[in-house]
C-alpha cells in the first residue's frame, strides 16, 4: 500500500502568477513524457519483472514519480490560483477554462487528454527497463524545453530539480538493466511460463 | 525551529534518503552506502519526530504516533501557497 505523507519532496513556494507557463508545466502533469505515465508505466511493469532488484527499483522509482506527480500540481495551481477572466484569456487559457475552469485536468498543454496509451509496458524485463531509460531522457528534455520558457527562479529551481531526479533515474535504471542481462544470460528462461 | 525551516529540513534529508535508497537498489553490496542510508534515516526519523509533536501529524491512518486530527485537516496542505 501506500502511505501519504502531508508535504511536497521539494518545496514549491510560487508568488507570481503566469498562466502561459502553468499551461506549459500542464505537459508534466498529463502529457505524453509526464509525471503520471512515468508512475504509471514503473509501477506496471511490476508485476511481470523476474528479480527482486528491479521489482525493488520499479516500485521506489514509482514511487518518487507520485511524489513529483504532486509537485508538478502544486507548480500548476500556485501559477494559475486566483487568475482573473483577463489573464486567462491573454495567456490563451480559456478553453481549459471552458472545460476545466482552473482545475488540473490530465492534459497536455494543446488540451489532449492523458492516456494509458502512453504506457510502455510489454512484460519483457528487457523491453521493459530499455524503455524507462528512453522514458526518462525524454523527461529530462521536457523539463529543460519548460526551463526555456521562464525567468522565474521560484519555478525553476523546481523544474531543476524535477530535470535532475530524472537523470538519476536514467543512471539507476540503466544498473538495473545490467542486470537483467546478466540474469538473462544465466540458462533462465524467465520470459517463459514455468511449471 | 519555525514550521518552515524544521520542513525545509525534512525535506533536504528526506531527498538525500531517496536517493541513497536507490541507490541501495541496485548496489546493494556497497557497505559504505548502507551506513549512510542508515544514519541518514535515523536522522529523517528524529526530524519528524520532531515536527509532529509541534506541528501535527505528516502522515495518515495510523502511521503516526499522536494523530490529531484537527491538525491534520485544517492545518495548510502541500499545495497551497505559503
Amino acid at each position: 500500500m501506500w502511505i501519504y505523507e502531508k508535504r511536497l519532496q521539494f518545496p514549491v513556494d510560487v508568488k507570481k502568477r503566469d498562466l502561459r507557463m502553468a499551461k506549459a508545466i500542464l505537459d508534466a502533469l498529463g502529457g505524453h513524457d509526464g509525471e503520471l505515465t512515468a508512475s504509471m508505466e514503473y509501477l506496471h511493469q511490476r508485476y511481470t519483472m523476474p528479480t527482486g532488484e528491479s521489482m525493488a527499483i520499479l516500485t521506489d522509482i514509482g514511487t518518487e514519480e507520485l511524489a513529483h506527480l504532486e509537485i508538478v500540481a502544486s507548480l500548476i495551481h500556485q501559477l494559475s490560483a486566483g487568475a482573473t477572466i483577463e489573464e486567462i484569456k491573454a495567456a490563451g487559457f480559456d478553453g481549459h477554462y471552458a472545460s476545466n475552469g482552473i482545475g488540473l485536468q490530465l492534459v497536455d498543454p494543446s488540451g489532449t487528454p492523458w492516456t494509458s496509451a502512453y504506457v510502455d509496458l510489454k512484460a519483457d524485463p528487457v523491453a521493459d527497463m530499455s524503455s524507462n531509460m528512453g522514458a526518462e531522457e525524454r523527461a529530462r528534455a521536457g523539463y529543460e524545453h519548460l526551463l526555456d520558457l521562464t525567468r522565474d527562479e521560484d519555478v525553476r529551481k523546481v523544474l531543476s530539480f524535477l530535470r535532475e531526479r530524472e537523470i538519476v533515474h536514467f543512471q539507476r535504471f540503466g544498473e538495473a538493466l545490467n542486470h537483467l542481462n546478466e540474469f538473462k544470460n544465466h540458462d533462465r528462461y524467465f520470459f517463459m511460463d514455468q511449471e | 525551529m519555525s514550521r518552515k525551516d524544521l520542513m525545509t529540513q525534512i525535506q533536504a534529508v528526506g531527498i538525500m534518503a531517496v536517493d541513497l535508497h536507490l541507490y541501495l537498489d541496485t548496489h546493494p553490496q556497497n557497505t559504505q552506502a548502507a551506513h549512510e542510508y542508515k544514519k541518514t534515516a535515523e536522522h529523517l526519523k528524529s526530524l519528524k519526530a520532531q515536527y509532529e509533536s509541534q506541528f501535527g501529524p505528516l502522515v495518515n491512518f495510523g502511521n503516526s504516533s499522536s494523530f490529531d486530527n484537527k491538525c491534520w485537516i485544517n492545518d495548510p496542505w502541500p499545495w497551497e501557497r505559503q
